[in-house]
């Protein structure tokens, strides 16, 4: 089967998959996790067909399209891009998510809504995919947009909960905010490649990742065309950044994410862990050739994501909720890859999303376990000591936690290293801050293991290890947690002399000239990744200290840091600020209109009605059915048209 | 008989029908209505199919095929019909609606059948009039022919509450617009008898000359060139203002969410679904090719007050408590967005603006025939009183929610794709800033649709409401399967649908366009300030 067609079926299966549920079968739960778990399954097959082609062979890049729509000059295009960045994710995708599917089976049993998971979690599959397989902008801002519908719905799976429902919607208005933006950048790239087609020959104006990728990388159309529209360009680029912002969950945006924790675990594993959130990620290594020309977009994609790897990682220290220390976990991993993005260095930033995807959807997925294990208890205060109930569950946890720390050789250790090499290169500053956020990753999440897995067990329920479906995810996600980093090894380790696999085949293809040309190739820098393992120790040694030994008092040394950790547990007034915008701000100002509306417009309206009913009954005075009146008015009426004529008074 | 005349013709002689049927045949009734709007739908998937496939050539030739018929010939008034693109996409709007309408008022309606379906299918012939006759008197009394029956259909069968109140105000807007609106066609009116009297060969035949209600003879009378700049901006004024109270443009709307408020769930399916839509459709008919000029003067202020609509109708959204004011509302901000597309007069933005009264006639024929379904239940649409529904009512909750997205222009439903293109062209046209604040009215829309949504159909269960009926069955639910189907169906491959619009829409645009042209390479040289001067001086040429 030719690549394009396998693309379609990796595109479309789900979607059947989805369809089917609807339309047929949602009385029968189990026929629609069957359905739905053939579906992802069947973009897995499809993906792994394309990628025993694509990867071996040299770097290319292929876009099958046809037009979807044209009118007045303009054409959007549909299509499947197949090259070794789409392969990629569309193999985390829907490796990650079939485990995810197939646990689900599991953990969603005896749920009323069991179908109408399976159709929304379908969906969600279908836009992902339709986001991974993208040739153009329109196209992936569409399947952005039900990326974040069907995330809408499954945040709000457990509609009768307020606080679910409030979650979800929290969270699409929040993407609409980025899709507010990224709109607005699409609209201005593509007319200001209309504009510049008027007096630059060689450009034309088009939605599609190649062509505009080729115009800005010929280097003769490039100058002229960073001469006259430099500005506009630059900020095109920051305004589809708007929208990896919201969907990666960057500061200021990354409010929702927290909140979306009120979805069912396997949820919140595959979405707000492994790809959804990924998708910013992916969105700006896809389009690259966007920002690399531009420093200042740049320093501002790199500074984001520092400080967004910064504070979550601050927050998630005061967590008592399992799934929530997870949850700013992924905001932080989500800011060392911005961070890598914008420190030139895109193959960093996919290496780990790659190994994030298996550890992180790893780990939710043992939370949902405990959770499911402790009778849907999600405090670590309630917990403790379950290693002994459940351990395949706190085995497989701690490797993910060890991989998400950075401990050698596990996944985490190569990606996380990859990045702060890119660092020590680019700013010294931001190497700094990976460096704590590294030593602080390892602390939250030794944290997190000692209170749920060691110690004594606090809860009131009867913890048990979870059934099959449940543990063989784990297990195939723990493999891939160990292993992953196998990938890209990098040039320099043991005297190796090329780069790594995934920066081969990633490099050659994507946004092949953008990417390599002037980008440095990864190398392995040997105090770098001492520094990373040291700080990775201390942390662990750091939680042990504070909740394993308790060598320290958490309650002193609490009172002794009372502002910042009131500023953590506020979550640094961003939610604050946030509602007093929606309420004093927004709310205010549609209660002006409604103002304007009531009592001046309809007031308006009303008081010509009221004016004529009024002349209305001033004249039925007169017209009171008496004849003689009739005749009287009518002749005066006569005489004084008959003078008018006559006399022209 | 033409197949035009035919599409005007069903519905008035179903009404016929009915009017003689005795009134307790209530299912015969609801037979007749519900036939008659189907056959209207199967003329209207004809059309669309010539369209599609001839493309716009067969539309021609089909309109070109009717000839007009004189009525008063001393008057110049003809029965005369035809169609372009544009009109294929508004006439299946309307059948669409009517069709799934009748179905709806087929179980909703208990009370008078008789009268409300003989209102109902007048209603239906009216809007078809206007969106296929080509003579401005019979456009003009086809769309009284709709308002008329419109007023008696909330007055008698709306919520008891404040259904006099708004049959009244919303009957007399549109006849206020409306004659406005004929002042403006009177203008053409008698412009258009000067020009065909002026083309006469010899005097003597000048003085024989009839006058003509017909838009080509309007039409042949600006593309003459006889129709002055001065005389262009005050018609189009006078047309403009007349047809902008029935999109609803700001600050003519007030009627709007109170007559969506208080009609029956037919009556709103029909007002906000196909009534709205004929306002914008008039200006695109008659206003732009008749008075280009006027169009071009006019146009910007009209793309600053659809940021009036978007933005302000959102806000105001956001501040009810009552369900169908919500919508209501919002229907008034997503006219903006049509209104924004006419102004651009671009192809992708006019056509963007009518697929998207296409799109929108049918999602919110939808919305509010779910309202209605649940409405007739709970007799309360007070979104505090309401909550939990989904419980109660699982598929009326899933449609309306499915409802909403398309709304909020959620990609994979026609709203979207249409919106899109508006904004699209919008920018095309250099309306840069109108453009953002275009979109970011969806992230407005969202904020008001979202909330309602949760605080009516989600949340813990609402014991008060468990008597709730959910939709069972087929009839039940066919006409709410049909409209998402089709918002689906458009939204997933807007193609067929645009290359419908796209040829009709073509030529008005580039009419108006290269009027814009004029005015703006006048406005460079100075020409215009002595604008009136000019026109002074041609006249005193043409009398000497």
């Amino acid at each position: 089967m030719t690549h394009e067609l396998l693309g379609y079926i990796a595109l479309f299966a789900p979607f059947v998959a989805a369809c089917v549920i609807t339309l047929f079968t949602l009385r029968s739960k189990a026929t629609s996790g069957g359905i739905a778990l053939a579906g992802i399954v069947a973009a897995l097959v499809a993906t792994v067909l394309i990628a025993v082609d694509v990867f071996p062979a040299e770097p290319t890049t292929a876009a099958y399209e046809i037009e979807w729509l044209a009118v007045g000059g303009v054409t959007i295009p549909f299509g499947i891009q197949i090259d070794a960045l789409s392969i990629l994710m569309s193999l985390i995708v829907t490796g990650v998510g079939s485990c995810i599917f197939l646990y689900s089976t599991g953990y969603m049993k005896g749920e009323d809504g069991y179908s109408r998971y399976f159709a929304c979690l379908s969906l969600f599959a279908f836009s992902m995919q339709g986001i991974v397989f993208s040739t153009n902008l329109v196209q992936t801002f569409m399947f952005w947009e039900l990326v974040g519908v069907s995330s809408y719905a499954l945040i709000g799976y457990y509609f009768h909960k307020p606080a679910a429902v409030d979650a979800g919607k929290k969270a699409f208005l929040t993407n609409r905010i980025g899709d507010f933006g990224m709109t607005v950048g699409i609209l201005l790239l593509f007319y200001t490649l209309v504009q510049a087609s008027e007096t630059i020959s060689g450009v034309t104006a088009s939605f599609t990742f190649d062509h505009i990728r080729a115009i800005y990388q010929d280097e003769a159309i490039w100058t002229q065309l960073v001469q006259s529209h430099e500005t506009a360009l630059m900020w095109a680029g920051l305004l589809i950044f708007t929208g990896a912002v919201a969907k990666s969950a960057q500061v200021p945006l990354h409010v929702w994410l927290p909140d979306a924790m009120e979805g069912p675990t396997p949820v919140s594993a595959l979405m707000h862990a492994a790809t959804m959130v990924a998708a910013g990620v992916y969105l700006v290594a896809r389009t690259y050739f966007l920002f690399a020309q531009f420093e200042m977009a740049l320093h501002i994609i790199a500074w984001m994501g520092g400080i967004t790897a910064l504070l979550a990682a601050a927050m998630a220290f005061v967590q008592h909720d399992i799934k929530k220390v997870l949850a700013y976990s992924t905001l932080s991993q989500l800011g060392y890859m911005t961070m890598a993005l914008g420190l030139l260095s895109p193959v960093a930033a996919m290496f780990h999303l790659t190994t994030h995807a298996c550890f992180k959807a790893l780990l939710f997925l043992g939370s949902g376990s405990v959770i499911h294990g402790c009778h849907h208890e999600q405090d670590m205060r309630q917990m403790g000591g379950l290693i002994k109930k459940m351990p395949i569950t706190a085995w497989t946890f701690w490797i993910g936690t060890l991989a998400l720390a950075g401990i050698f050789p596990l996944a985490g250790f190569w990606s996380k290293d990859a990045i702060l090499s890119a660092a020590s290169l680019e700013n010294t500053w931001l190497y700094g801050i990976g460096v704590l956020v590294a030593l602080m990753t390892a602390a939250y999440m030794g944290r997190c293991c000692i209170l749920t897995f060691h110690g004594e067990y606090r809860g009131h329920a009867k913890p048990h290890e979870s059934p099959a479906t449940m543990t063989i995810p784990l297990v195939i996600l723990a493999v891939a947690s160990l292993f992953a980093g196998l990938i890209n090894l990098p040039k320099g380790f043991f005297g190796r002399e090329t780069g790594g696999w995934l920066e081969h085949a990633l490099v050659g293809s994507a946004a092949a000239p953008s990417w390599s040309a002037g980008l440095p190739v990864e190398e392995f820098h040997p105090w770098v990744a001492v520094w990373g393992t040291v700080a990775a120790l201390a942390g662990i040694v750091l939680a042990v200290a504070f909740y394993g030994k308790r060598w320290v008092s958490i309650d002193r040394f609490v009172s002794a840091i009372k502002p910042l950790h009131t500023l953590l547990e506020r979550k640094y007034f961003f939610d604050d600020a946030y509602l007093w915008l929606v309420r004093e701000v927004q709310q205010r100002f549609a209660r002006l209109c409604d103002f304007v509306e009531v009592y001046i417009l309809r007031w308006l309206v009303d008081t010509v009605g009221a004016l004529h009913r009024w002349v209305g009954g001033q004249v039925r005075l007169i017209l009171d059915g008496h004849l003689h009146r009739y005749v009287t008015v009518a002749l005066v009426g006569a005489v004084l048209i008959l003078s008018y004529v006559l006399v022209g008074v | 008989m033409d197949v035009l005349t035919l599409l005007c013709v069903i519905p008035l002689a179903a009404a016929g029908i009915v009017a003689v049927m005795p009134a307790t045949a209530t299912k015969a009734i609801k037979g007749v209505a519900t036939a008659a709007s189907g056959l209207c739908l199967g003329i209207a998937l004809y059309l669309f199919r010539e369209a599609l496939v001839g493309g716009e050539p067969a539309l021609i030739a089909l309109t070109e095929s009717i000839p007009r018929r004189p009525w008063v010939e001393s008057l110049g008034v003809s029965w005369s019909v035809g169609i372009d693109g544009m009109s294929v996409a508004m006439v299946l709007l309307n059948s669409i609606v009517m069709f799934t309408a009748s179905l709806v008022s087929g179980h909703a309606i208990k009370d008078r059948v008789k009268e409300f379906m003989v209102l109902f299918l007048a209603l239906g012939a009216g809007v078809f009039g206007v969106f296929t006759v080509k003579d401005m008197f019979f456009m003009y009394f086809a769309f009284e022919l709709a308002v008329v029956p419109m007023y008696l259909l909330i007055g008698v069968w709306g919520s008891p509450k404040d259904r006099e109140y708004a049959a009244m105000k919303l009957t007399l807007y549109l006849t206020a617009g409306a004659l406005v609106a004929l002042v403006g066609l009177l203008f053409l009116y008698f412009e258009t008898w000067d020009y065909l009297r002026s083309i006469a060969p010899s005097a003597e035949a000048a003085a024989q000359v009839l006058p003509s209600f017909h838009l080509d003879d309007v039409f042949a009378a600006a593309d003459s060139g006889f129709f002055t700049r001065a005389f262009q901006v005050k018609a189009f004024a006078f047309l403009f203002v007349g047809f902008a109270a029935i999109i609803p443009m700001w600050p003519l709307h007030t009627w709007s969410p109170i007559g969506h408020a208080a009609a029956p769930a037919a009556g709103s399916m029909m007002h906000a679904g196909v009534l709205m839509k004929l306002g914008s459709f008039a200006v695109l008919r008659v206003a732009f090719p008749a008075c280009p000029e006027g169009a071009a003067y006019w146009l910007p202020w009209v793309a600053l007050i659809a940021m009036a609509n978007i933005v302000y109708g959102g806000y105001v959204a956001m501040a009810q408590k009552d369900l169908k004011y919500v919508i209501g509302f919002s229907s008034s901000s997503h006219m903006g967005y049509t209104l924004l597309g006419i102004a651009s007069v671009t192809v992708i933005g006019v056509s963007g603006a009518v697929f998207l009264m296409f799109a929108h006639g049918v999602m919110t024929a939808l919305t509010f025939g779910l309202i209605g379904f649940f409405y007739d239940q709970t007799h309360n649409r007070w979104i505090p009183d309401l909550g939990g529904l989904s419980h109660q009512v699982p598929w009326v909750a899933t449609a309306f929610a499915l409802a909403t997205m398309a709304s909020a222009g959620v990609p994979g439903f026609a709203n979207f794709v249409s919106e899109f293109m508006v904004m699209l062209g919008a920018w095309e046209a250099g309306y840069h800033w109108q453009a953002v604040v275009a979109v970011f009215g969806v992230v407005i829309t969202a904020v008001y649709l979202l909330r309602a949504l949760r605080d009516v159909f989600f949340g813990p269960r609402n014991e008060r409401w468990d008597k709730l009926e959910d939709a069972k069955g087929v009839y039940q639910k066919a006409p709410f399967v049909l409209l998402l189907a089709i918002l689906l169906f458009f939204g997933f491959w807007p193609g067929p649908m645009v290359r419908v619009i796209e040829p009709g829409v073509t030529p008005i645009v580039e009419k108006v366009a290269k009027a814009i042209e004029k005015l703006e390479r006048e406005r460079e040289t100075g020409l215009l300030e002595s604008d009136d001067a000019n026109v002074e001086a041609r006249e005193n040429e043409e009398e000497r």
